[in-house]
């Protein structure tokens, strides 16, 4: 059996610690365009599913991520 | 190992798309109440590629949200899906295993109920949920735990969500016998970190990774093999990985959200989707 080895978590790391220390905190006070609708990512709480349909597809298969429901795939 | 005649299907989506919410724009960390729905059109036309098999199929799916918030802490929520499909492969199999051996029953579709708690306080949230789905030839139990912490007065956001599924395939063949049923396990996590970059600017990284164990493939396709017809025949193990990057930037009032994921996993399928989303402001904010 193939054993799979995952390849993103060194990069997936790096952007962590560029996100939570390169950045000086953005303060509450700043972010009034911040909290507007259209920049919360996923403020539609159903675009997250429908984004999971475009995906199921193309990955032959139900989801790609850890959040997506159980199924057949044959649809 | 045989090969399946489509195994990805060229959906071609015709949106119908429907929303409401009972709040404005509501974050997936907040615990406002919300009404949502949605309903879907896919339409797949067989445009004669493999003239051995209809492909055509149209799935009509309604999806609905509901959160309801019980006080300044905590929420309960439901999710129902809902599907009705018509394709070849799916009628036929239900049609013949019906006709053979009883095994079906009316069942047009498939159904989804999840609900689920949330819980925030002081920079913290958490949330978990169970999950019951249906369809003629699957039934699916699942279960999940989200985790959230915000850091630096809420410019940097962690998650992490934990998901398992154990599911029973029902072995109704394409050709209107059952088997003794199989079990498919599903275990997948996902990481993700939202980071304010500035007062204009947020960015979003998410990886994520699946393992699957278990009958893998659709019980009811046929692969053909010279002028015989067979069942498909796939790895009884799956390991998926997923790393997306998603960055948004207000241009005034308006808005650019442009976002990229790459897929692999060890059935050598990879995936690159590329998205990129305005935003366009048509009223006054209030």
């Amino acid at each position: 059996m193939t054993v799979f080895k995952p390849r993103f978590t060194p990069g997936l790391l790096a952007i962590l610690v560029f996100a939570t220390s390169a950045c000086a905190p953005v303060r509450f006070n700043e972010r009034e365009r911040l909290s507007q609708p259209d920049m919360v990512f996923d403020s539609d709480p159903l675009q997250a599913e429908m984004r999971g349909h475009i995906y199921t597809p193309r990955e032959a298969a139900i989801g790609g991520g850890a959040g997506d429901a159980g199924g057949c795939g044959c649809h | 190992m045989l090969r399946p005649l489509c195994l990805i299907p060229l959906f071609l989506p015709l949106g119908l798309s429907l929303s409401g919410h009972a709040t404005a724009g509501p974050s997936a960390d907040e615990l406002d109440n919300i009404f949502a729905f949605k309903g879907l059109v896919y339409r797949q036309e067989d445009d004669g590629g493999n003239p051995e098999v209809d492909e055509d199929a149209s799935v009509y799916e309604g999806l609905v949200l509901v959160r309801h918030r019980l006080n300044e802490t905590e929420a309960i929520n439901l999710r129902l899906l809902g599907d009705v499909i018509s394709a070849a492969s799916y009628d036929e199999a239900a049609d013949r295993a019906e006709t053979v051996s009883g095994a079906t029953g009316y069942n047009p579709g498939r159904f989804d109920i999840r609900p689920g708690w949330e819980y925030s306080r002081s920079g913290w949230s958490f949330g978990t949920h169970i999950s019951y789905g249906q369809e003629f030839a699957y039934r699916s139990f699942g279960a999940g735990l989200r985790l959230g912490r915000s850091l630096f007065e809420g410019s940097t956001v962690l998650g992490l969500r934990l998901q398992g599924f154990s599911d029973k395939v029902r072995m109704i063949r394409f050709d209107g016998t059952k088997e003794s049923d199989e079990d498919r396990d599903t275990i997948g996590v996902e990481f993700t970190v939202t980071q304010t970059l500035s007062p204009t600017r947020v960015l979003n990284a998410s990886y994520s990774y699946t393992d699957q164990d278990g009958f893998l493939a659709t019980s009811f396709n046929a692969v053909r093999v010279g002028d015989e017809q067979d069942f498909e025949i796939l790895p009884r193990q799956r390991e998926r990985e997923a790393l997306g990057l998603r960055f948004k930037q207000a241009l005034g009032p308006h808005s650019v959200e442009t976002a990229y994921r790459y897929y692999e996993d060890d059935w050598d399928i990879n995936a690159h989707t590329l998205e990129l989303t305005y935003f366009h402001w048509l009223a006054t904010r209030a």
